[in-house]
């Protein structure tokens, strides 16, 4: 309620409350019987919030039109500030000049980059940035984004499997993780030049939340050998959120009707999205855990290691 | 003063957090609240229609009504309490309303209106501050059953628990101190809202 509430308001909560009095206690029955109601009425798993469905294209073309616009906002002394993995700005977006060559690669039909590093296959470039201008790292990641767009333009198989430093997946979902990238370091520019973080446009974070749930048992496994046979549920809030059911041992999907879990986790998509990208924690992310922390902690740990870097 | 400000930002942050997992599709977090209020929501649909069968259709009416359109609850403007409280109230209305019994209730509810100077109280803080008052009057059993529903938002189990007498008498302590305020507090009545 509000903090300074009308004095209407002010009456009708006290109405209400003093009307606990005319409480009754539910026949046995009756909470059953509208728990069914309501959720055969509207599923649950998914959020209310109204979100156009974006292509994985899509995504990745906004994200990186996103990430131009604040590149050419910077001036040179923010290129020089430090960031993730002692690679200042312009590192930075070396490593993204050589992911995107190799992804422009990979749809040409070079298999060669579909098992390499992430973070070995592009260090060279990254590392080739110190002393050129920043102008002119810019404009090579902008040649190389465009050109990534032009050859996503010519296909029509976003369905296809593909396979992509280390990771196989159809087409569409992977640039979906390709958007996740550009998100993540737009972000890692942002913290390193003092600019606040900036969700993901709603469309975008939907596709986002959806990869990285569905992901959740992956990186649960990666995470350690011995993680509990157990479900938790995961409640992402706000645009791009909605509720999953994840099996540490098993699978993910959304919730289900009155399902039992181990534990809930509460917490905003975007945050949950910087956890997947191993720039947040279960601490930092304001998530709210029920019952079992543990199982929390291993939800969490399994989605940071999704993350590619 | 701080105690009682302290105690309605908690309840609001927690109908806040069950708001938003209702519009993300967590289907535990509408058990959570038919467990919180569903007696009260019962209650409350029971006194209008005076039919168990009906108020139980207003109870399955107002819960499905909170899950498939979450959105319709700003935790801004009300607590969830008296948010399900309105909404249970105005199906119950409806439903008697469409029954044979409808010319009669009407004329009750027609008895019963919304006085004007219920709406025209400009000076919130001075209304905050008679009701302040009215409570303080009360009897100090009544009181703290009082100040636990309304200042802290607590249903009546949990007042019962947190002064450790029976639910029951958690209710008739709140029946015995409406009456009061409905007394004192003249046209800033609370029979209908």
């Amino acid at each position: 309620m509000s903090a300074n509430p009308s004095a209407t308001d002010l009456l009708t909560e006290l109405h209400y409350a003093l009307a606990e009095a005319d409480a009754q206690t539910p026949a046995g029955g009756l909470r059953d019987r509208v728990l069914d109601a309501a959720t055969d009425g509207r599923a649950p798993g998914f959020t209310t919030d109204p979100v156009d469905r974006v292509t994985g294209a899509t995504a990745f073309r906004r994200m990186g039109d996103r990430l131009a616009a604040l590149l050419g906002e910077l001036d040179d002394d923010e290129w020089t500030r430090p960031t993730v993995r002692d690679l200042d700005v312009s590192g930075l977006v070396g490593h993204l000049i050589g992911v995107e060559r190799d992804f422009a690669a990979m749809l040409q039909g070079d298999m060669s980059v579909g098992d390499a590093d992430h973070v070995e296959a592009t260090q060279a470039t990254a590392l080739a940035q110190a002393g050129r201008p920043p102008s002119a790292t810019r404009d090579d990641w902008t040649r190389a984004f465009a050109h990534t767009l032009s050859l996503l333009d010519a296909r029509a198989d976003a369905a296809r499997d593909v396979r992509f430093h280390g990771i196989a997946l159809p087409l569409d979902e992977l640039l979906v993780a390709r958007a996740f990238e550009l998100w993540t370091h737009d972000e890692d520019v942002r913290r390193a030049t003092g600019r606040a973080v900036a969700d993901p446009e709603p469309g975008t974070l939907t596709r986002m939340t959806g990869l990285a749930t569905g992901l959740l048992p992956l990186g649960v496994a990666l995470a350690g050998s011995d993680a509990p046979d157990v479900t938790a549920r995961l409640v992402l809030t706000g645009a791009g959120g909605g509720t999953w059911d994840v099996a540490l041992r098993g699978d993910a999907s959304r919730a289900r009707p009155r399902v039992a879990f181990a534990s809930r986790v509460v917490v905003d998509a975007a945050a949950f999205c910087r956890v997947a990208a191993n720039r947040s924690d279960l601490t930092r992310s304001g998530a709210v855990v029920t019952d079992d922390v543990r199982v929390a902690e291993w939800l969490f740990a399994g989605a940071a290691r999704l993350a590619l870097d | 003063m701080l105690v009682e400000e302290i105690g309605r930002y908690i309840a609001g942050v927690q109908d806040r957090l069950l708001a938003e997992r209702l519009r993300a599709g967590d289907d535990s977090a509408l058990a959570e609240v038919f467990d919180r209020h569903g007696a009260f929501v019962l209650g409350q649909a029971r006194r209008v229609t005076g039919s168990t069968a009906a108020a139980e259709d207003v109870v399955q009416e107002v819960f499905t009504a909170l899950w498939s359109q979450p959105d319709r609850y700003d935790p801004d403007r009300a607590s969830l309490r008296t948010f399900l409280g309105v909404l249970a109230h105005r199906r119950a209305v409806d439903a008697v309303r469409s029954s044979a019994r409808r010319q009669a209730r009407e004329d009750v509810f027609e008895a019963a209106g919304v006085p004007a100077e219920w709406r025209d109280v400009a000076d919130a803080t001075a209304v905050a501050e008679t009701v302040r008052c009215a409570i303080e009057r009360l009897p100090e059993d009544q009181r703290r059953a009082i100040e636990l529903a309304f200042w802290h938002g607590m249903t009546h189990p949990e007042v019962a628990a947190a002064l450790e007498i029976p639910e029951g008498t958690v209710k008739s302590r709140l029946r015995l101190a409406q009456a009061k305020l409905r007394d004192w507090l003249g046209p800033l009545t609370l029979e209908t809202v």
